[in-house]
C-alpha cells in the first residue's frame, strides 16, 4: 500500500509547480493553466484525507471543487478573451487599468 | 505492484506539469495538462475514487481543457511569445521553499491510509447517495453557480452596440 505521505508529496509538488507558473509566466492563458494545476492539487490530497480517515466527505468536496472550477474556467476565458479583443495581447502586464 | 503504478503515475504527473510551465507555446502547455489530468485520473483510482476519476477525465480532460483550447486557437497568439522574466530564477527559488516548507508536516503524519474493508467505495452509488441527501442544498447552489458562470461568459464575450 502506498504511504500517506506520497500521495501528499506530489500534491505539495503539483501545488509548488502551479506557484512558480504564476509566479513567472507573463501570458495569461498559462497562468490560468497553472491555478488549474493548484486546484487539481488540493484534490488529490483532499481525497488522500478522505481516503485516510474512511470517509466520503472528502470526495464530495472535491466535486463541489470541480464544478467552482468549470464556472471558474468559463468566466476567466471570457474575460482573458474581452480583453484580448480590447488590448490585443494577453500579456499581464500590460493590464494595468487597475493598476494603483 | 501498487507502489511502481503510483510512481510511474506520479512521474508522469509531475513531468507534464513542469512542462506546462516551461513550454513557450500555449498549445503544447494545454495537451501536457491534460497528461497531468489524465495522471492525476489515475491516482484516484488507486485510491478508490472512481467516481471522481471519471469525472476527472470527463469533465477536466475533456470539457475545460477542449474549452482552453479553443481558446488558444480562438485568440492566435502568434508573435505572443513574451520576453519572460529574467527575475524567473526567484520564481524557481520560491517554488522550492514552498515544496521544503510543506515536507516537514507532510512526513509527520503517523496515521496511514484505513485498510481498504472500513472504506466507502467512492462509486456514482456511494457518492450519488450522499450527493443527494446530507449535500443536497450545496448541491442546488453549484447547480446555480453553473448557471450564473454561463450567463457571465456570455455577456463578457457579447458584441456592445
Amino acid at each position: 500500500m502506498v504511504p500517506v505521505s506520497l500521495y501528499l508529496f506530489l500534491s505539495v509538488v503539483l501545488f509548488s509547480v502551479g506557484v512558480v507558473g504564476v509566479l513567472t509566466r507573463k501570458n495569461a492563458i498559462i497562468i490560468f493553466m497553472s491555478i488549474e494545476l493548484m486546484l487539481n492539487a488540493v484534490n488529490l490530497s483532499l481525497i488522500t484525507f478522505s481516503r485516510m480517515h474512511g470517509n466520503l466527505d472528502g470526495q464530495l468536496l472535491v466535486f463541489f471543487v470541480m464544478t467552482v472550477a468549470a464556472a471558474e474556467v468559463a468566466v476567466g476565458l471570457a474575460i482573458i478573451i474581452a480583453i484580448f479583443k480590447k488590448k490585443d495581447t494577453v500579456n499581464v502586464d500590460e493590464m494595468n487599468l487597475m493598476k494603483w | 505492484m501498487e507502489l511502481a503504478i503510483f510512481i510511474v503515475l506520479a512521474v508522469l504527473a509531475i513531468s507534464s506539469a513542469v512542462v506546462v510551465i516551461t513550454q513557450k507555446s500555449p498549445v503544447y502547455s494545454v495537451l501536457a495538462l491534460v497528461s497531468t489530468f489524465f495522471a492525476l485520473a489515475g491516482i484516484y483510482v488507486l485510491l478508490n475514487a472512481y467516481f471522481l476519476a471519471m469525472i476527472q477525465i470527463a469533465v477536466y480532460a475533456g470539457a475545460i481543457m477542449v474549452l482552453f483550447l479553443f481558446v488558444v486557437m480562438l485568440l492566435n497568439l502568434k508573435e505572443q511569445y513574451y520576453v519572460e522574466n529574467p527575475k524567473k530564477i526567484i520564481g524557481g527559488v520560491l517554488g522550492l521553499a514552498f515544496v521544503f516548507a510543506l515536507l516537514f508536516p507532510i512526513f509527520e503524519i503517523e496515521k496511514n491510509l484505513v485498510p481498504e474493508s472500513q472504506m466507502p467505495v467512492g462509486d456514482a452509488y456511494n457518492i450519488g447517495i450522499r450527493l443527494f441527501t446530507d449535500y443536497v442544498f450545496p448541491f442546488e447552489i453549484a447547480s446555480i453557480i453553473l448557471l450564473i458562470a454561463t450567463v457571465g461568459a456570455i455577456v463578457f464575450t457579447k458584441k456592445h452596440s
